[in-house]
């Protein structure tokens, strides 16, 4: 059983991890940060959520996070592609460094949370 | 007894040695100038990627392949995890 006081200061803190974790990813271009490590703070606002409410209930995300870790690398690669459509290399820079930032922060959040997800289904039981 | 002191001594060499290799290592690194002909060429070509942040620009254009890598990377790996654990008890 989580206490209150964990409750409580989950409640208030994870819209502030999740709006830090989002800012680190779209000005990844302008100021320190990037994509690989914003989808982190964004993994871990929703490992802290796991942790206090339990994995159960949210085995059930497994599905969406799959997909959109799939999606995320065939855009990536469909990106890498729209270079060489261009008439230039492959990954060229077209002004594209936000969008795959983005891309990155996404996948890692959604990669990150589905090890977390997987893993806590193997739990010792203490009760 | 005689083994308690033995194990003492390793434990302590061991970890006087690592503390060497730590600190030398870290010296050794500020000491040395790293800036070559590809830094000053990703400096001087920052304005052609359109970010400010020089770090962002090399992982994101001049050495995209590598960023493209690291994305299989972690996409294999979750693969593996679900391959491994996602299986039902």
């Amino acid at each position: 059983m989580t206490s209150r006081i964990i409750l409580t200061v989950t409640r208030v803190l994870f819209p502030f991890i999740l709006l830090f974790g989002i800012y680190i990813i779209i000005f990844g271009h302008l100021s320190p940060g990037g994509g690989f490590q914003g989808g982190v703070i964004l993994a871990t606002a929703i490992m802290l959520v796991i942790v206090v409410y339990g994995h159960r209930r949210f085995q059930r995300f497994v599905p969406y996070l799959l997909f959109i870790e799939i999606i995320g690398v065939i855009l990536f690669i469909l990106i890498g592609v729209s270079g060489i459509a261009s008439g230039k290399q492959f990954l060229v820079n077209l002004g594209t460094i936000p969008l795959l930032n983005i891309i990155i922060g996404v996948k890692v959040f959604s990669g990150l949370v589905l090890m977390y997800l997987f893993l806590s289904k193997w739990e010792i039981k203490n009760d | 007894m005689k083994i308690e002191v033995v194990k003492r001594f390793a434990v302590v060499c061991v970890l006087s040695l690592f503390g060497i290799i730590i600190i030398t290592s870290t010296m050794l690194t500020y000491s040395t100038n790293f800036t070559s002909e590809i830094s000053e060429y990703c400096l001087e070509n920052l304005s052609l990627t359109g970010a400010i942040n020089v770090v962002c620009a090399i992982l994101l254009d001049f050495r995209a392949y590598d960023t493209l890598g690291e994305v299989l990377i972690i996409f294999v790996t979750i693969s593996g995890v679900v391959l491994l654990a996602g299986r039902k008890k």
